[in-house]
């Protein structure tokens, strides 16, 4: 059966420092909330930790921003999905993946709560934006009792909804380092039929450079197939420095399909996930590749 | 447990409540004020059925806890009308035929009048994007739409008068 | 009678409409009454297990407790109102023993001061259970001799039936298929989910439920037997209600039996109210079937011989088990005139939650199968699946050998034409495959759905209508609306056999202690069987207005017509009286008089008579991933008379989109009795950016014995959906698909082996 939470105090830090100090206190009974749309469903069999006594409200502490610095844009961790979605930074160029993504998170009025940094630290294997994030090679930035540190997202997502912050840490920003002008990115996802929003039965992002038909960097990130969000490497590997063919891209789509982990749940089965891969990742490439250069 | 002194402004109304830290706005706005027009239709936010709107947005009011709401501006289904003057959403929706046991209709119209107010050009695609948090299981949401689409059409109108 | 109508046919707004869009509609849920208790169910973690001893001292001490009642006391309803017949069956319906039957079957309901209280007592309860082998599969549970659910043993129902000599038309056939569908646990998912019930009984002995039920009188029956009082002590009050589709004819398993006893324990109102959870796992599905049907067709495509077995899966209980396979042998055997069909139906009990009645009863199940079939004999015969309809389908005036009832209206033919010019069907049939990954395709599925349930079950129909003094109208009906707009539809009927607007006539609450016995909502029924009650109760008001006139104008009754609000002479219209007038002078005017105009009438309708509707389905199919994408349904249905267009056109899009679900994205998993999905996170609806073109066409047959020729639309607008689009993705990908929900999966496999 469904736990309702059992809130014992909601806490509304008025800086960084009190919300750090709450959650010091605290330890495994403190969650930080900012939309809370991840945390309150009521939802049967999805485990939520029937420890959670403490709520810290980390929405008004100034971390609703996008902003462009010479050669990075820092998002900031409060930033509601609606707000990426709809920002002409992403819409088109070289970030666009992630538009594609903040677009097929879940509905209008639900992104108009939920954040980026909810989606990245419920470390699902299905957050959406995960995925171009890896492919964009972001740094996370958080701080804590000892301070700010950064946290290349690669190494943020450790297991199935656990991620990298101790539990008296706050995500302050995700930044994304330049892409060059030039690079084409693309985010894929497939839901169940029929089904326009929906969680990933699989879901895909990819990166790609290239110079006159010969891939410069690729990157591809999977998720919805292993217990974490996850760089495709050897997949990669085939493209890198590749005549980017109709041959090739089959090639490291096989392959990334080969390090998909998947397994069978309500949504899909590992077999059918294991064959979605392959497409999926083989449609991102093109996509990317079609943007590329333009 | 702590109680929590909150204010929260409903359909134009200011309200000092107590709430415990665990109410949902949703708990609030049913059990507290009576304002029973909000339903429930899940608890987990995938029905729409609660949608309200604050400060102009469309938000699921089980998916909030109402402490989320303090200072803030709420308005549901009950506060649409002036007096007995139905808003053209609420005109729409019987007019179009659009409701049919009206389980989802309170959120569903919440849904459209912060899509009305908040977007200039709204099409048929565009409405069913934002309706669709609000599931429907008699209309098929063909009405419903359509509904939406002479709403926004009267209030584009009345605002260029 | 003048020919121009005044609200036939109309799509007037419907009455409730807003109270609906301004919030002021009151459903159960939002019903608070004064001292409530709340009460919550403890629900077995075990597929069977025999409850041997309940500990609850824990929970009694805590404050706020006030009652607890278990199943060792409190009788479940386990059959529908068939039953009530006689006093030896009406005994049969409530079963009480120390036995549960599914995962999250009830096994004793308590009642707190708050929630809270109640929920975290529950905690503090202890249940020995004394583990019993589960059985999940029909086959198994049919063969299993020492392991039994229910002490008569695993079998529910089971009959045959035998229709001309199935030797004899295989071997007339050239062509025979068979093979085995199976179709899947779809849960009604209404938006109010099951249930909400507010049970007061009070220090009089009367006992009051707030409840969405579809049979409200049914539901007062159940309770009065449930709880041994007499039926003019208890009363149901039906609320707005929120979506039901079969789920609510009734009671509520564990809710209202238990609210009530609870109530009379502590002498205070007790609300109880389910969680969406709750209504996924632990009230009314579907029953899944396994069908193997055999079919047999000439060359010239004159079906032969039609052999069907039906499984079909109970659950731990069953009220419609009876009923829904009868519905797979009537729409079955109704449809085609296939002179040799033999018909085997075996209804299981197996321990997973119980089954129900759901919007097309077993027809959705029957029609995927036998539609499958005629599809693929069409294609194995190079004929166009409408030609092989309409050579085979019954037509007018033929007598359905399972009613024994004639044909009176048929519009399937039409249906079949105006569906597929308005589909572009010729165009679409033969269009050429493209390149690429994406496949498009047509497909066409026909059907037929009963309005009513004839003479197979009680069915009583009932209600009054009162003429008021300023010429409005009352009219006093227990027709449950749960959401379609029969109410509407009732005060349409009122307002045209009467000859007053439709503005003037308001309809009654739905309260048993005031309203006369009607079945209710079900079997696509209330507007053709409560509409025939309407008619004559209105008829008979309407010539007691007559008579008063006759004096006033100094005229017989033949000389007299009704028109914009008054009564005149038909041949000097200048004679008239308004009826606003005759009735104030009847009733309060003329003190020698006062006499409210009331007319009355009760009894079953004539008949069973069949609806028909042909579905075209656009679909395109990704080949790379397996998904389906509906493109466009195009959806003909011959309703007899639409009293109310829009209505019509509701049920008909409504129905379709609850079809494509059916098709293609509900189903509820179980895993060892354990339901998996049992949210709408994961038992997914169509939302408003799934849907597609749905065209929605009315054809009108005139059926003869209904209000105005009208029948029904309700269910058989969803019951024919799947195998429109199954044949569709079929005539995309030459794959054929038997089972449902479909799955992408199925498809690449499909297409593999192609």
């Amino acid at each position: 059966m469904s736990v309702q939470l059992q809130i014992e105090e909601y806490h509304r830090p008025r800086d960084q420092a009190q919300a750090i100090e709450i959650l010091s206190r605290y330890g495994k009974r403190a969650r930080v909330i900012a939309g809370g749309t991840d945390i309150l469903p009521l939802r049967p069999g999805v485990k939520k930790s029937d420890s959670i006594r403490h709520l810290v409200d980390i929405s008004n502490l100034g971390l609703n921003y996008i902003k462009k610095d010479h050669d990075r844009i820092r998002i900031g961790a409060a930033t509601n999905i609606n707000t990426i979605g709809a920002s002409p930074l992403f819409s088109s160029g070289p970030y666009q993946a992630l538009s594609e993504a903040a677009g097929a998170h879940s509905t209008a009025t639900i992104k108009n709560r939920a954040t980026v940094g909810g989606n990245l630290c419920s470390a699902s294997p299905l957050a959406d934006l995960a995925l171009p994030l890896l492919v964009m090679e972001a740094i996370l930035v958080a701080t804590g009792p000892n301070g700010e540190r950064e946290i290349p997202i690669e190494s943020f997502f450790k297991g199935a909804n656990y991620m990298a912050l101790d539990s008296d840490e706050v995500l302050l920003e995700i930044r994304i380092p330049q892409c060059p002008p030039k690079a084409g990115t693309a985010f894929v996802k497939l839901r169940r039929q029929q089904t326009a929003i929906d969680m990933a039965v699989v879901n895909t992002a990819a990166f790609l450079t290239c110079i006159k038909g010969r891939c410069e960097v690729a990157r591809i990130a999977l998720g919805a197939v292993a217990p974490i969000s996850f760089r495709a490497k050897k997949a990669e590997s085939v493209l890198a420095g590749a005549e980017l063919s109709e041959g090739i891209i089959q090639k490291a789509a096989a392959t990334a399909a080969e390090e998909a982990r998947p397994i069978d749940d309500v949504r899909a089965t590992a077999a059918y996930r294991k064959k979605m891969v392959r497409v999926l990742v083989r449609r991102s490439l093109e996509n990317s590749l079609q943007r590329c250069g333009s | 447990m702590k109680k929590i002194d909150i204010r929260i402004q409903v359909n134009g109304t200011w309200h000092e409540l107590a709430v415990n830290p665990g109410d949902r706005l949703i708990d609030v706005l049913r059990d507290q004020l009576d304002l029973t027009g909000t339903k429930e239709g899940c608890g987990e936010g995938e029905c729409g059925a609660c949608t309200v709107n604050l400060s102009g947005q469309a938000v699921l009011s089980c998916l909030m806890l109402a402490v989320q709401a303090d200072n803030g501006t709420i308005l549901t289904i009950e506060g649409l009308q002036k007096g007995s003057e139905l808003h053209p959403l609420q005109k729409a929706f019987v007019s179009e035929a659009a409701v049919q046991c009206g389980y989802c209709t309170p959120g569903m119209i919440m849904a459209a009048n912060s899509l009305i107010n908040n977007e200039t050009e709204i099409g048929e695609s565009k409405i069913q994007q934002h309706l669709s948090n609000n599931l429907c299981r008699c209309t098929g949401y063909d009405r419903p739409v359509k509904a939406v689409l002479k709403a926004a059409k009267e209030i584009k109108r009345n605002n260029n008068v | 009678m003048s020919e121009t109508l005044i609200s036939v046919g109309k799509p007037l707004e419907r009455i409730d409409g807003i109270d609906k869009v301004t919030g002021a509609a009151k459903y159960a849920t939002d019903i608070k009454i004064e001292n409530m208790l709340h009460a919550k169910l403890l629900r077995s973690p075990h597929a069977h297990a025999r409850v041997k001893h309940i500990d609850t001292s824990a929970a009694e001490k805590l404050p706020g407790v006030r009652a607890v009642a278990t199943i060792l006391e409190v009788p479940k309803v386990i059959e529908y109102w068939f039953s009530l017949r006689t006093e030896e069956k009406k005994k049969q319906m409530f079963l009480r023993d120390s036995v549960v039957r599914f995962i999250g079957d009830p096994v004793l309901a308590l009642a707190a001061d708050d929630q809270a209280t109640a929920a975290k007592a529950l905690t503090l309860i202890k249940v020995d259970y004394e583990l019993l082998p589960a059985l999940y599969d029909p086959l198994e549970a049919m063969a299993e001799k020492d392991v039994k659910i229910h002490d008569r043993g695993n079998v529910a129902f089971q009959f045959e039936k035998v229709y001309g000599d199935i030797q004899q038309g295989f071997e007339n056939a050239d062509l025979i298929i068979e093979n085995t569908y199976r179709t899947s646990k779809q849960k009604h998912a209404a938006l109010e989910p099951f249930g909400t019930c507010i049970a007061h009984y009070q220090s009089n002995g009367k006992l009051t439920v707030y409840s969405s039920s579809q049979l409200p009188h049914w539901s007062r029956h159940y309770l009065s037997g449930a709880l041994a009082l007499p039926l003019n002590k208890v009363r149901v009050i039906k609320p707005h209600t929120g979506g039901s589709f079969g789920g609510r004819c009734g009671l509520i398993h564990g809710l209202e039996v238990m609210c009530s006893w609870l109530s009379r324990q502590t002498g205070r109102p007790v609300r109880m109210s389910f969680s969406r959870e709750e209504d996924f796992i632990a009230t009314e599905t579907r029953h899944p079937m396994t069908i193997k049907i055999k079919t047999g067709v000439t060359r010239d495509g004159l079906l032969t011989a039609n052999d069907v077995e039906i499984v079909s899966d109970v659950g731990g209980y069953g009220t419609h088990y009876i009923g829904v396979l009868a519905d797979c042998l009537s729409t079955g055997v109704g449809l085609y005139k296939i002179p040799n069909y033999n018909f085997k139906g075996i209804a299981v009990f197996t321990n997973k939650s119980l089954c129900g009645a759901l919007r097309g009863y077993g027809n959705p199940q029957m029609n995927f199968a036998q539609e499958s079939q005629v599809d693929i004999l069409a294609h194995r015969l190079g004929m166009d699946p409408v030609e092989l309809r309409l050579i085979n389908y019954r037509e007018l005036g033929e007598i359905d050998p399972v009613l024994n009832e004639e044909i009176r209206s048929n519009g399937l033919k039409e249906c079949l034409e105006k569906g597929a010019q308005s589909s572009g069907w010729e165009k679409k049939r033969h269009q050429k495959s493209v390149k690429g990954p994406v496949q498009k395709g047509i497909g066409l599925s026909v059907v037929l759905h009963g309005t009513g349930a004839g003479k197979a079950l009680p069915d009583p129909a009932a209600a009054t209508v009162m003429i008021n003094a300023d010429g409005s109208v009352n009219l006093v009906t227990a027709a449950a609306d749960e959401g379609q707009g029969n109410r509407t539809v009732l005060a349409q009927i009122a307002s045209e056999t009467l000859g007053i607007e439709f503005e003037k006539i308001s309809v009654s609450e739905t309260d048993t202690e005031t309203t006369p016995l009607d079945c209710g909502t079900h079997g696509s029924r209330q507007a053709y069987g409560g509409g025939l009650a309407v008619q004559a109760a209105a008829n008979e008001a309407r010539n007691k207005m007559l008579a008063y006139a006759t004096k006033e104008l100094g005229v017989t009754e033949g000389q007299l017509r009704i028109e914009d609000g008054a009564i005149c002479e038909a041949d000097h219209p200048d004679n008239k009286i308004l009826i606003s007038d005759l009735m104030r002078k009847t009733q309060i005017e003329d003190m020698s008089v006062c006499e409210q105009v009331i007319g009355s009438a009760a009894g079953v309708a004539p008949a069973m008579p069949g609806y028909y509707g042909a579905i075209f389905a656009e679909v395109e199919v990704d080949t790379e991933t397996g998904e389906v994408n509906v493109l466009k349904l195009t959806s003909a249905f011959d309703v007899g008379r639409a009293i109310n267009p829009d209505l019509v056109k509701g049920q008909i899009t409504g129905g379709g989109v609850m079809g494509m679900g059916f098709a293609l994205t509900e189903d509820l998993q179980v895993e060892d009795g354990r339901i998996l999905n049992s949210s709408f996170s994961d038992y997914r609806l169509l939302r408003a950016c799934d849907v597609p073109e749905i065209v929605p066409i009315i054809v009108e047959s005139h059926e003869p014995t209904g209000p105005y020729g009208a029948k029904g639309i309700g269910e058989g607008c969803m019951v024919n959906v799947a195998s429109a689009i199954s044949n569709a993705i079929c005539h995309a990908t030459g794959v054929r698909l038997t089972d449902l929900r479909m799955m992408p999966e199925a498809i690449l496999q499909g297409l593999k082996k192609r």
